[in-house]
C-alpha cells in the first residue's frame, strides 16, 4: 500500500518535531506566562507586559542579576587567560606529566556539583575565606576553566602547523608568529569558550547555593529559593530574560565555533 | 645566534593552569577525602579525630534508602533518556545535513541553558492548578485535577527531560560516523532493514551508546533540585544527601563521605568512557 | 663555479623515532643555480629542506650559509625562504597583506612595502587581486601568492616543496615554465623538490637523486639522463632496461658485455673496469634498435611479442633467449616493423648504454 508507505515514512521525521516540541515546550510555557496578567493561576487572563518593568524595579531581583552578571563577568575572564594560556602550553608542551594535569583540570565538569561544591565549602572554610562574591568567583572560575581548555585545545590541534612555520619562516620571531598568526585563529574558539563559561557560570544554582553570601546572591539561587516558597508574579519575566541572555550567549558560540573551524 | 629549547617558554605558560588547578581542584577535592575520615563536633565543625564511621553510617538505613533510590532513578533514567534519544537520534542522522546541523543547533541550546528554569517550566505545565490539568479538565477529560508532580515518576520525567541532550549529541555523533555503504552492502546480501539495524547499525553505534549512558548516569544522582522541585520529599537522590547535610544536618564528614562515593562513582565510569570511547565521541564539544 | 658554494650541507643526518631518515647526505650549492632535490616519497628530500630552512634540527653535520654556520639558527634569522606544499597562506589575511608579512615583520615602511607587494602581484601575473581572501583564489593562484610571499624578502634561497603537487597536469605545465622564468628573472638560487622526474629534468640546473636518505647522485639533468651512476638512478629516470652482466673484454672505450642471454656492447664505467667484473648495464628504451638482419656491432637475438601504439610512440615487448622482456620504444609506423612471432636482432650504439658498478 504506498500511502501506508508514504505515512510510515513521515514517522521519523514526526518523532524528530515531537520531541523538538516537547524540549522546548517549558521554555515556551515560561515565556508566554511572562506576559499573562494572572500568572498564578492558568488561566489566561490577558496580556500584559506589565511585569517587565516590574523587574526591573524590584531590588532584590535586580541586585541578583547583577550579581550573576558580575562573578560571570570576572569568571569568564580569568577562565579565558587561564584556559587559553593552558591550551596552548599543552598542545606544545613534551612533558609527560601534561596528560595527567589536563585530566585533572578537567574534573570541574566532569564531578557532580555537588560534590565540588562542597570541596569549595569545605576549602574556604579552612582558609577563612568567607561566602560571598570572592568565594563565587573563584569556584565559577574553576569550573569555566574547562569549557575553554577543550574548545580552544581542539581548534588548535585542528590547526595546520604549517601556519605558525611560514610565520617563522618570513621572519618573524616565536612571540610575533604567536601573535599575528596563531591568536587570529583561534581568537573564534577563545570567544567561543568564553561565552560558553558565561551561560554556564549565569545558570550555575548548586555551586553558587553554597558559596553565595547574604549579601551576594546569584539570581539562580534566588529563583530557587523563591520557587520553593512564594512565587513572586514577577518570577516569570524573571526566567525569560535570564533564558534570553543565556540562549543569545550559547547560540552565538555554538555559530562562532562551527565558523572558524575549517582552517 | 643560538637556538632556545622552547621548554622554558611552554613551561611558563602552563605554569597559571597548573597552580589554579592544584590550588582549586586537587587540594579541595583531596581536602574532602581527608574530611570524609574525620568526625563532627557540636559546632558546625570538624574534630581531627580519624575514623571510618561516616562510610559505617552509610549503611544505616536511612541512607541506604537513599542510595539505592538514587541509583533506581540513574538507571532509569539512563534507561528512558536511550529510548527516546536513539530513535531522535537516528531520524536526524536521516536528514540532508542543513536539516541536521538546524536540529543539531535547536538540540544544544537548551541542552547549555538552565535546567533549572527549564524545570521550573515543567512545574507551571504539571501543577495541580498547571496548563495540562485545565486543558484536561476543560476538555472534561477529568472531574479532578491529575497529581503530576511531587511524585518518583515526576522526579524521573524531569531528570529525563533535562539529561536527554547528553545522550542524543554522542549517539547522533556515532550514527553519523557510520558508513552508509555498510548498511547498503548487507541489504544487497540480503537481509532485511530490521537485520540490518540489529547487526551492523547497532553494535556500530554501541560507543555512542556507552557514551550517552555514562553522561546520564552519573549527573541524574547530583541533579538535586530536580528531584527537589518535581518531587517536593520523594524521589530524594544522593545529591538532596549531601546537600542535607552540609546544611540542616550539620555533619560535614558524612557529608564528604557521600561526596567520595560519589566522586568514586564517577572515576568508574569515566574509566569504563575511556575504555569504551575514542576521545572525541562526545559529540558534546 | 669558481667562487665558494653559496649553501652548503655538509654530512648531515637525522633520525624519527629510530628511523634513519637521512644518512650522510653532502651538497654545495651555486649562487643562481636551480636544483632539484628527486626522489620517491619517505626518502627524506623534505626532511632535508626542513632542515635548510631550520624548521628541523639535524642529529648531526652542519648546514653553512655564505661560509656561516647557520645549523643552530632559527628559521626567522635566516635568509631563507620556503614555498610550502600546501601554500600555507594565513587565512585571515588577503593577498597583500600575506606578501607584505616578511615585509612588516622587517619592519620597513608602508608606502614601500605597497611599492613591493605591488610589483610582486605583476610579476606573478595577479594585479588586481591583491584585496582577496586567499579562500576566493584558485589553486594556481594561491600558489602564486604563496611564491611572491617567499621572494618578495629577498632571500638568497628560495626552497619549494612540490609546489605544483595539487595542480592538474595542464596547470602544472604552464607554471613549470613560468617558475623558471621567474628564478632566471630573479636570480635567486632555488632548491626544488619533487618525485616527478619529468618536472625536473625540465627545469633543473642540476639534480640530487635522493633515495633512501642518500644522494644517489648529483648532476646536470643531461648527465643524469645519459650516465647514470647507480642502479636506483638508472631505474628511476627515464624509461629503460637494466641488465645485469660480466664484462668480457675492453676495446678502448667500449666494453663487451656477456649477459644471460647474449653480448651486448657498453661504455666502459669512467673509474675503469677490470674483465670479469659484474656490472650492471642500463639503456634507455627509446635508444634500443632490433632488425631482421644481423648487424654490424654485436646482435642480442630476440623474438617480437607486441607493438603497442600509444599516441606519438610505438611500444615494442621483445623477448631475449633467457626469457626476459624488455620494451623498445619507437616511432616508426607499425606497418614498417617486423611483425609480431618475427626473430629480430637488438642493438645499439654503445654509448647509448652506460655500466653501473656494483659497489
Amino acid at each position: 500500500m504506498r500511502t501506508l508507505k508514504r505515512i510510515t515514512r513521515g514517522i521519523p521525521g514526526l518523532y524528530l518535531l515531537l520531541i523538538l516540541l516537547l524540549m522546548y515546550l517549558p521554555i515556551v510555557v515560561v515565556v508566554a506566562y511572562s506576559f499573562n496578567a494572572q500568572p498564578k493561576g492558568l488561566m489566561w487572563t490577558g496580556f500584559t507586559t506589565e511585569w517587565y518593568p516590574a523587574l526591573f524595579q524590584n531590588r532584590q531581583i535586580m541586585a541578583s542579576f547583577k550579581n550573576s552578571l558580575i562573578v560571570a563577568g570576572w569568571s569568564c575572564l580569568i577562565a579565558g587567560v587561564i584556559g587559553t594560556l593552558g591550551a596552548v602550553a599543552l598542545s606544545r608542551t613534551k612533558i609527560r606529566s601534561a596528560a595527567a594535569l589536563e585530566t585533572v583540570a578537567m574534573l570541574p565538569i566532569m564531578t557532580p556539583e555537588i560534590a565540588l561544591a562542597m570541596a569549595f565549602l569545605v576549602t574556604f572554610s579552612l582558609v577563612g575565606l568567607p561566602s560571598g562574591m570572592l568565594a563565587l568567583v573563584l569556584s565559577h572560575a574553576t569550573f569555566c576553566i574547562p569549557y575553554i581548555l577543550i574548545i580552544v585545545r581542539t581548534r588548535l590541534t585542528g590547526l595546520n602547523p604549517s601556519y605558525e612555520e611560514a610565520a617563522r619562516d618570513l621572519g618573524a620571531g616565536p612571540v610575533r608568529a604567536f601573535i599575528t598568526v596563531i591568536v587570529p585563529l583561534i581568537a573564534p574558539a577563545i570567544l567561543s569558550g568564553v561565552l560558553l563559561a558565561f551561560a554556564m557560570s549565569m545558570d550555575d544554582v548548586i555551586i553558587s547555593f553554597f558559596m553565595a553570601g547574604p549579601t551576594s546572591t546569584t539570581f539562580p539561587v534566588y529563583v530557587f529559593g523563591k520557587l520553593k516558597t512564594d512565587v513572586p508574579p514577577t518570577i516569570n519575566a524573571m526566567c525569560t530574560v535570564t533564558l534570553g541572555v543565556t540562549f543569545i550567549a550559547v547560540a552565538a558560540s555554538q555559530l562562532l565555533r562551527s565558523k572558524g573551524s575549517n582552517t | 645566534m643560538r637556538r632556545k629549547p622552547n621548554k622554558k617558554g611552554g613551561l611558563l605558560a602552563l605554569m597559571p593552569l597548573y597552580l589554579w588547578t592544584l590550588l582549586l581542584v586537587v587540594f579541595p577535592m583531596g581536602y574532602v577525602l581527608v574530611m570524609s575520615f574525620m568526625t563532627k563536633n557540636d559546632q558546625f565543625g570538624v574534630d581531627f579525630i580519624l575514623t571510618l564511621g561516616n562510610y559505617i553510617r552509610l549503611s544505616d538505613p536511612s541512607n541506604m534508602n537513599i542510595l539505592l533510590n538514587s541509583l533506581k532513578t540513574a538507571v532509569f533514567t539512563t534507561l528512558l533518556t536511550l529510548l527516546l534519544g536513539y530513535p531522535f537520534a537516528f531520524a536526524m542522522s536521516k536528514r540532508k545535513k542543513s536539516q541536521r546541523n538546524l536540529i543539531m543547533l535547536l538540540v544544544i541550546v537548551p541542552f547549555w541553558t538552565s535546567a533549572l528554569l527549564r524545570t521550573y517550566g515543567w512545574m507551571l505545565l504539571m501543577r495541580s492548578n498547571g496548563l495540562l490539568n485545565n486543558v484536561l479538565m476543560g476538555l472534561h477529560l477529568t472531574e479532578k485535577p491529575i497529581q503530576f508532580l511531587y511524585n518518583n515518576g515526576a522526579v524521573l520525567f524531569g531528570m529525563t527531560y533535562s539529561l536527554l541532550p547528553f545522550m542524543i549529541l554522542p549517539l547522533y555523533s556515532s550514527l553519523e560516523k557510520l558508513d552508509n555503504s555498510l548498511l547498503e552492502a548487507s541489504r544487497d546480501l540480503g537481509a532485511g532493514r530490521l537485520r540490518s539495524f540489529l547487526t551492523i547499525t547497532l553494535p556500530m553505534t554501541l560507543p555512542g551508546v556507552v557514551s550517552g549512558c555514562m553522561l546520564v548516569f552519573v549527573p541524574s544522582v547530583g541533579l538535586y533540585f530536580i528531584s527537589d522541585l518535581m518531587g517536593g520529599g520523594s524521589g530524594m537522590v544522593l545529591g538532596n544527601l549531601i546537600s542535607y547535610y552540609l546544611t540542616t544536618g550539620r555533619d560535614w564528614p558524612m557529608g564528604a563521605a557521600l561526596s567520595m562515593v560519589m566522586v568514586v562513582l564517577t572515576f568508574l565510569t569515566m574509566g569504563v568512557y575511556r575504555r569504551f570511547a575514542s576521545n572525541d565521541s562526545l559529540g558534546v564539544f | 663555479m669558481n667562487e665558494a658554494p653559496l649553501l652548503s650541507l655538509e654530512h648531515l643526518t637525522k633520525s624519527f623515532d629510530g628511523n634513519e631518515v637521512i644518512r650522510d647526505i653532502s651538497l654545495d650549492v651555486h649562487r643562481g643555480e636551480f636544483i632539484t632535490l628527486l626522489g620517491p616519497s619517505g626518502c627524506g628530500k623534505t626532511t632535508t629542506l626542513r632542515i635548510i630552512a631550520g624548521l628541523t634540527a639535524p642529529d648531526s653535520g652542519r648546514v653553512l650559509l655564505s661560509g656561516r654556520d647557520v645549523t643552530d639558527l632559527v628559521p626567522n634569522k635566516r635568509n631563507v625562504n620556503t614555498v610550502f606544499q600546501n601554500y600555507a597562506l594565513f587565512p585571515h589575511m588577503n593577498v597583500e597583506r600575506n606578501i607584505g608579512y616578511g615585509l612588516r615583520v622587517r619592519g620597513e615602511n608602508r608606502s614601500e612595502i605597497q611599492k613591493k607587494v605591488n610589483h610582486m602581484l605583476e610579476l606573478v601575473q595577479l594585479s588586481g587581486y591583491g584585496q582577496r581572501m586567499p579562500s576566493q583564489l584558485s589553486g594556481g593562484q594561491r600558489q602564486r601568492v604563496a611564491i611572491a610571499r617567499a621572494v618578495v624578502v629577498e632571500p638568497d634561497v628560495l626552497l619549494l616543496d612540490e609546489p605544483l603537487g595539487a595542480l592538474d597536469l595542464q596547470l602544472r605545465q604552464q607554471m613549470q615554465l613560468e617558475l623558471k622564468h621567474l628564478q632566471q628573472q630573479l636570480g635567486i638560487t632555488f632548491i626544488y623538490i619533487t618525485h616527478d622526474q619529468e618536472e625536473a629534468l625540465n627545469m633543473s640546473d642540476r639534480i640530487a637523486i635522493m633515495y633512501e636518505g642518500q644522494f644517489e647522485q648529483i648532476g646536470t639533468p643531461a648527465e643524469i639522463y645519459e650516465y647514470p651512476r647507480t642502479r636506483f638512478a638508472a631505474q628511476f629516470i627515464g624509461q629503460g632496461s637494466l641488465f645485469e652482466g660480466e664484462i668480457q673484454s675492453i676495446q678502448g672505450d667500449t666494453c663487451q658485455v656477456k649477459l644471460p642471454s647474449g653480448t651486448i656492447q657498453a661504455t666502459c664505467p669512467p673509474m675503469g673496469a677490470t674483465i670479469g667484473e659484474r656490472v650492471a648495464a642500463s639503456i634507455h628504451s627509446e635508444r634500443i634498435r632490433y632488425d631482421i638482419a644481423p648487424q654490424q656491432g654485436f646482435n642480442l637475438p630476440a623474438k617480437v611479442l607486441s607493438h603497442r601504439f600509444s599516441g606519438s610512440m610505438l611500444r615494442t615487448e621483445l623477448q631475449l633467449n633467457a626469457g626476459e622482456t624488455i620494451t623498445a620504444l619507437g616511432m616508426e609506423a607499425v606497418s614498417e616493423l617486423p611483425p609480431v612471432g618475427s626473430d629480430v636482432y637488438i642493438h645499439w650504439l654503445p654509448r647509448h648504454c652506460t655500466l653501473i658498478k656494483d659497489s
